[in-house]
């Protein structure tokens, strides 16, 4: 019970709110202590300068008056300090030379006794005194001086006085400016509670935010108030929640997408595997053309097994080791084995290629792009179309470029055709043997290679991809 | 023989050790010196540790005529003087100092006779002190009621 308590006010103590709060506190405290110490200090010292001044030139008026009596008595004191109207002193004393009291003011009188107060007998001494304090609601303040005739010390005067009235101005300062800084720490507290908890109140929510995305809501977003550093952390917490979303989606989608993908082809081998085992009298040329669509569907099966591995393989980052890549001598080589294909439908392959455009690249990369980009060019063109590839130099970098003459591509379909599985036409596509992967791999290869690729419309129909390299970097660090 | 010399070695110590620790606690006043007066008093008591053999008065004249150990305070008698004797008759002591007592002069003077007569007016029979030198009275009988060491008036 005990150590639970502890932990929560170990809790209470460790939160960001309760240390900005005690910070605050201890510095306006601290300077309210200051604010209400040294003014205090410096007027009571001013007092005290006033009051030497003043006691010292009285008694220093008393002892010129007492060394002028022709007799150094009690009586010739009392008389000349009747004649110099002496008041407002709490007590007045005169000595002899032995410190013998020969005058004293004070109801409780000293006279005839021996006075040996410090003071005294410093200025018994031959020094000038004043000692002053303030306490007990009132300035005390002492000061002595010795009482010389020709050059013969005769005594001293004491003077006590006692001042409670400026006393009471000061303690009137003194407690209105306490009551003062109470009010602006009382003030100043609330304010910082206030200030605090609204500053951790934004963190606290932005904490709840980040536990409610750890649990998979990644839809979570924080209201974005203001312009201040805060609000900054927000809006990166909203875009980086917006990124995770979109993954995620493209996550689903790709696994939904996938499964459908391989599930198709299977859906078809066993539809016609079943159909092959229950016809009973089914003739061999049926059978034959079944167990060919069976050969077709697999093989689909086996490439889009392969494309999807292959970009998993890109997605993991796997190093492969690059080599110096003629852009053009492997365009020239892709057209070559792409010419069957184009042959079948009347296409025509075009090749223009400058000489040295070199990369350094994975090759099979380079001929996957090369074929993917070309391929589609050649299948969803038109009979008697035309494929064009240029590889030249441009601007420091390699340019590769595939157009064709086909049906094209939607204007609206162009920022989605790189998305893994997306189709334009999903019948046509399939029906050509597209896996709805040949363009995301191509990106894909293209972004790893430190390049960019750009699909347009072509002017009188059918479709454009520029793919720009970086150039290969000569020997000797260029 | 042994044994003998063992118990006469213990009996030895124990004899020396009752001998050390038979002193008494005596204060006597001293003039503070002029650097260390601020506020106050300008004599201060001191106490001092005597032998209890000696009498209450000659104890306190023993005190007195030591040099103080607390380095704030000054013995007021004059270098070489010293308390020689005393008379106790009907309440009033009369103290015989060393003849360089006379020299005192002005407050000096005053704080050495206030001094002798606030420490031995603390011996039980003694009132009033009174100091000579010789036959001469150089202080006449003083009490602690003629002596005042601070102002109240103040409320201090």
């Amino acid at each position: 019970m005990r150590a639970k308590g502890e932990k929560k006010l170990a809790r209470f103590t460790g939160r960001v709110q309760f240390r900005l709060v005690l910070g605050f506190f201890a510095l306006i405290a601290a300077l309210l202590i200051l604010l209400n110490t040294y003014p205090v200090a410096a007027s009571r010292d001013i007092v005290f300068k006033e009051k030497e001044s003043s006691l010292l030139e009285q008694a220093s008026v008393i002892a010129s008056s007492l060394s002028g009596l022709d007799s150094f008595s009690g009586d010739g004191a009392a008389q000349v300090i009747e004649l110099l109207g002496v008041s407002g002193l709490e007590r007045l004393m005169v000595t002899d030379a032995a410190g013998r009291v020969l005058y004293d003011s004070s109801g409780d009188s000293a006279e005839g006794k021996y006075a040996l107060f410090a003071e005294l007998v410093r200025a018994l001494e031959g020094e000038q005194v004043f000692w002053s304090s303030f306490s007990g609601g009132a300035y005390l303040s002492r000061a002595a001086l010795p009482v010389y005739r020709d050059g013969a010390m005769l005594g001293a005067v004491y003077l006590c006085e006692r001042d409670a009235e400026q006393a009471e101005i000061l303690i009137a300062f003194r407690d209105r400016l306490a009551t003062v800084s109470a009010l602006a720490l009382a003030l100043a507290l609330a304010i910082t509670i206030i200030f605090t908890r609204r500053l951790t109140g934004r963190i606290t929510r932005l904490s709840q935010a980040v536990r409610t995305v750890r649990e998979g809501n990644y839809a979570q977003r924080v209201a974005v108030e203001g312009s201040d550093e805060l609000s900054e952390l927000y809006a990166d917490f909203n875009s980086m929640t917006e990124t995770l979303q979109k993954t995620e989606e493209q996550r689903r989608r790709f696994v939904s997408d996938a499964s459908h993908e391989l599930k198709t082809p299977l859906a078809s081998i066993r539809l016609l595997a079943d159909s092959i085992l229950e016809s009973e009298n089914m003739d061999a040329a049926t059978a034959r053309e079944f167990i060919e669509d069976i050969s077709s569907e697999t093989e689909r099966l086996r490439r889009t097994s392969e494309k999807l591995l292959d970009l998993s393989r890109r997605d993991d980052g796997a190093h492969v080791r690059r080599v110096d890549v003629d852009l053009g001598e492997a365009a020239k080589d892709t057209l070559r084995r792409l010419a069957p294909l184009a042959g079948k439908t009347g296409i025509a392959l075009d090749c223009e290629c400058e000489p040295g455009c070199v990369i350094s690249a994975p090759e099979d990369d380079v001929y996957q792009i090369i074929f993917n980009l070309a391929e589609n060019a050649v299948k969803y063109n038109v009979p008697g179309g035309r494929v064009f590839v240029s590889v030249r130099r441009e601007d420091g970098r390699v340019l590769l470029t595939v157009e064709d003459t086909g049906i094209g591509i939607p204007e609206k379909d162009l920022p989605n055709i790189f998305s893994r599985f997306y189709r334009v036409d999903k019948a046509r596509s399939r029906e050509r043997g597209g896996s709805g992967l040949g363009l995301s791999i191509v990106h894909d290869a293209v972004a790893a290679l430190g390049g960019s690729i750009e699909v347009s419309a072509r002017e009188g129909g059918g479709t454009r991809f520029c793919v720009r390299f970086p150039v290969k970097a000569k020997e000797g660090g260029e | 023989m042994k044994k003998a010399f063992v118990l006469l070695l213990a009996l030895a110590l124990a004899a020396l050790g009752g001998c050390a620790s038979r002193t008494l606690e005596v204060e006597v006043y001293r003039a503070v010196l002029p650097y260390y007066l601020s506020d106050g008093p300008a004599v201060r008591a001191e106490t001092v540790h005597v032998d209890a053999s000696l009498g209450d008065i000659d104890a306190v004249a023993e005190a007195f005529n030591s040099a103080p150990a607390d380095p704030e305070l000054a013995n007021p008698l004059p270098d070489g003087v010293r308390i020689e004797g005393w008379e106790l008759a009907d309440g009033e002591l009369r103290l015989s100092v060393s003849a360089g007592y006379a020299s005192l002069s002005g407050y000096r003077r005053s704080a050495a006779d206030c001094c002798l007569t606030l420490s031995f007016c603390a011996v039980e029979g003694v009132e009033r002190v009174s100091v000579s030198s010789g036959e001469a009275l150089l202080t006449a009988a003083m009490s602690p009621e003629d002596i005042c060491l601070a102002d109240t008036s103040g409320g201090e």
